[in-house]
């Protein structure tokens, strides 16, 4: 269970600005409030703001000018390593963290940091690995498993810190169909039993499914701050911040003027509702006009 | 015109005990834009770089059966084994997910002529040959840029010019897309299906993006565990569900509401006679929807 | 204070110009710059610096250099001010210390040194942002007898240093957030507290320089007959460059003595 803490908003960030000594203006003042127990999506073309934005989280960037509180307190004053017992950050690439030559060591570098030791320090890493099934590999070469297996891995190092909050930058990018899901049932049962999770991504069939709700950030600005489905209803604002609707809510949306409706967000359910609504069952004769094309490729 | 024939390929790496590729045969055309996808550890890229020649001149193994390089010397076929690696480039233009571990120079520029210049092409003819592989990928204008102020999805355009600049007739992507978001990774495809429409470049690529890419192919080919479990035209391929979800491979949306729809008894099934084609777009997908209503 | 030295690829006429004629623009500009001992004349050089700037298209990035520059030339008048003993005195500030007067010849003197120097540090960070430090190697390999090979090595060294920086950025934000102090006790501790930053940067490292490797053998590397793009030979205009410059310093040290 993550830590106790008070009543106060998670998470506030005030007109937050970032910008970087390069003189790029990465963060344009941003304001948001973050409460215990949600799961969130971060979205937005790369290099909107989002991993600039999430780093002020935990203290890896100090906001240029607007504050950030984590329960109530000021991030900008405390050192990263105290802010880490609340907020765990997953980076995108695993190899930037793991270096040690056995998992169990990897997993228990960063409860060892916070202080942890005997077996309590085995318990939390015994079952990290068990949360992402990597218990058989407890003891062998993280340099022996798949790309997919140590980013699950590096997802344990930090889920054995037991924060309160976890952030991951693309948890799912290089990974297949299967692997994205199992990482993302992992985040999922993580948020029932309490924690709080923000994912970066730029997979809308994962925001779709998993998110309850998503912030889309363009040029330094958060420009939407909704659950999913109203977040899909705006398809200018997402398509001119460089992203593009799931197919399925595309589908649902060119749909819903012929009076299909379907807010389950998956395909099954739409096609239940054109079921419902259908009279007839059409044969071969009235496709060919509009998908001769398609009918040709089959042949 | 030149086509990849590949026979009773088997591949197993050191130290490990079942074959990576076990015993593919497949024969890629002159023209052919084909996909290759599957789970993790399928195969893909195994395949794909004993086609590019990086198996086995680079990577050590077990290598059993053939890759075919057809109609690269007037006298007919040579096996990918048997020409170097180096020699292979001016045939084979090969691509990585990386971006960043196959950009050499720190110039665009220089960057494309790094592989006319390994081949001893004539330094009068590079500048035009520079600026066709950079017209080519719609990137004429990143020509004097650095390479490390571009975003990936340029990267990796910039991979492609460079590949290209060697007049291959065969481009080989490894999961290219990987690492790109949405407007890098619609840049790079909508490059590819130029290269193979206009130019006639037979494209083979390795891809988890398959709603992105069925449109644009000719082929899919899915892999499980080192075999070919399913292959042929996009619209063939989606006739079988079940064995995407046996590979865990998702189907795209638009397939899986004709499915549903099939499912729901408002479209015959698919292997009847009078089955409407399988959507591949949510375009199709639409208007078989709205033809229901 | 923050100098761009990098180069800036713009395609101008100056960028079009030899690597060597460049080179011995900078070093043509210091001799000059160090001949003229006025104010004015060398403040027309200096003028001419940030015209050929413009020319090349790097107006911005010299300003922003120049910028800071004036800080360090302030200081430097200030010092001259106050230190050099000939002259009519203008003002003393401390009129029991006589060295300490301010003179006429003292300011011009003052500002002379400082012209001097934004004029030699400006010349050579124009050669370095309008020359490609690929240009420079290769001109060493051809008119030095440099190793195609070495350079290479350094060209590549080059082309990943940022990106080596930004992984050193990565992996020590990826260790903080996991509660690691790299800042450590003793020298001792200190080290051992760079291991988390040091083992997974080799690792990645390594790993990059095989798929490198695989990248550049399926691009053609290492195939006998290699040819050069660009194989920087001076051109008409580098000569009459290189002839003006060579007269400049003429012209500099027939007034001068």
């Amino acid at each position: 269970m993550p830590a106790k803490l008070t009543g106060r908003p998670l998470i506030e960030v005030r007109q937050l600005k970032h910008t970087y000594r390069s003189g790029g203006e990465a963060l344009k003042g941003i304001d948001l409030t973050i409460n215990t127990g949600e799961m969130i999506a971060v979205v937005g073309r790369n290099g909107a703001g989002k991993t600039t934005l999430t780093k002020h989280f935990n203290g890896l960037l100090r906001p240029t000018a607007g504050t950030v509180l984590l329960d109530g307190q000021d991030t900008a004053k405390l050192p990263v390593a105290q802010l880490a017992r609340t907020v765990g950050y997953v980076f995108q690439n695993p190899d930037h963290q793991i270096f040690h030559e056995r998992l169990f060591d990897e997993i228990a570098f960063g409860p060892r940091n916070l202080g942890l030791r005997g077996d309590e320090l085995t318990a939390r890493v015994d079952s990290a690995l068990k949360a992402v099934d990597l218990t058989e590999y407890r003891d062998r070469d993280p340099g022996d498993l798949s790309r997919g297996q140590r980013k699950r891995a590096a997802l344990a190092s930090v889920l054995a810190m037991e924060t309160a909050v976890i952030i991951l930058d693309e948890p799912t990018s290089g990974q297949d169909y299967q692997e994205s899901e199992q990482i993302m049932e992992i985040l999922r049962e993580l948020n029932r039993r309490g924690h709080t999770i923000l994912f970066i991504t730029h997979d809308m069939e994962l925001v779709q499914e998993h998110a309850h709700r998503v912030l889309l950030i363009d040029d330094g600005k958060l420009v939407i701050d909704a659950p999913p489905q109203e977040l899909f209803r705006q398809e200018q604002a997402l398509t001119s911040a460089g992203l593009r609707l799931p197919p399925t809510a595309e589908l649902e949306q060119r749909l819903a003027a012929f009076g299909i409706h379907s807010d389950a967000g998956t395909v099954e359910a739409l096609a239940t509702s054109i079921a419902r609504r259908s009279s007839r069952i059409i044969a071969r004769d009235s496709f060919d006009e509009n998908c001769s094309g398609g009918v040709a490729a089959c042949q | 015109m030149l086509s990849i024939t590949i026979e009773n390929l088997t591949f197993s790496y050191p130290d490990c005990s079942s074959p990576a590729l076990h015993e593919i045969n497949l024969t890629m055309e002159a023209g052919e834009f084909i996909v290759i996808t599957g789970a993790t550890g399928a195969g893909k890229s195994t395949l794909l770089r004993s086609i590019n020649g990086v198996i086995p001149h680079f990577q050590p193994g077990t290598l059993q059966g053939n890759v075919w390089l057809d109609g690269a010397t007037p006298s007919g076929r040579v096996p990918v084994a048997r020409v170097s690696a180096p020699q292979l480039a001016r045939f084979i233009g090969s691509v990585f997910d990386d971006p960043e571990g196959q950009i050499v120079s720190p110039i665009v520029e220089e960057e494309i002529a790094f592989g006319l210049e390994n081949t001893g092409v004539d330094p009068a003819q590079m500048d035009g040959r520079i600026a066709k592989a950079l017209a080519d990928c719609g990137i004429s204008h990143l020509r004097h840029r650095a390479t490390s102020s571009l975003s990936g999805g340029q990267k990796q355009r910039v991979a492609i010019a460079a590949a290209l600049a060697l007049a291959p007739k065969i481009l080989v992507l490894d999961e290219p897309t990987s690492e790109l978001d949405p407007d890098g990774t619609e840049a790079v495809l909508n490059v590819l299906s130029e290269l193979n429409k206009n130019h006639g470049i037979t494209i083979i690529i390795a891809e988890q993006k398959v709603t992105l890419l069925a449109p644009l192919c000719d082929r899919l080919v899915l892999l499980e565990k080192g075999r070919i479990a399913l292959q042929g035209p996009p619209r063939q391929v989606f006739l079988h569900p079940h064995i995407f979800a046996k590979l865990g491979v998702e189907l795209p949306a638009p397939a899986r509401l004709a499915h549903a729809l099939v499912q729901e008894g408002v479209l015959p099934p698919f292997d009847s006679p009078d089955a409407p084609p399988i959507p591949l777009t949510v375009e199709e997908a639409f208007t078989l929807s709205r033809q229901l209503l | 204070m923050s100098v761009s030295i990098e180069y800036i690829p713009t395609g101008s006429p100056v960028h079009r110009l030899h690597a060597l004629t460049k080179l011995l623009f900078a070093l043509a500009v210091l001799t000059i710059s160090m001949l003229l001992s006025q104010p004015l004349p060398l403040l027309l050089l200096f003028f001419s610096l940030l015209g050929i700037a413009a020319l090349a298209s790097v107006s911005q990035e010299i300003l922003s250099a120049v910028k800071g520059l004036l800080k360090v030339a302030f200081f430097l008048v200030l010092l001259q001010m106050f230190f050099y003993p000939e002259g009519t005195v203008l003002f003393a500030p401390v009129s029991s210390l006589p060295g300490l007067a301010v003179t006429d010849q003292g300011i011009l003197f003052g500002i002379s040194i400082a012209l001097r120097m934004m004029v030699i540090v400006t010349s050579f960070l124009l050669f370095l942002t309008t020359t490609p430090a690929r240009s420079t190697v290769l001109s060493l390999v051809e008119y030095l007898k440099v190793p195609y090979d070495y350079a290479f090595l350094f060209i590549t060294a080059l082309r990943f240093i940022p990106t080596f920086l930004e992984e050193v950025r990565l992996i020590g934000q990826a260790q903080e957030a996991r509660a690691h102090d790299f800042s450590g006790g003793g020298p001792l501790a200190r080290l051992k507290t760079i291991f988390p930053l040091a083992l997974p940067l080799v690792m990645i490292s390594l790993q990059r320089a095989e798929r490198m490797a695989m990248a550049m053998e399926t691009r053609g590397f290492g195939l006998p007959g290699r040819t050069y793009y660009r194989t920087e030979k001076p051109g008409a205009v580098d000569i009459m460059v290189i002839v003006a410059l060579l007269s400049a310093v003429a012209v500099a040290v027939l007034l001068r003595f």
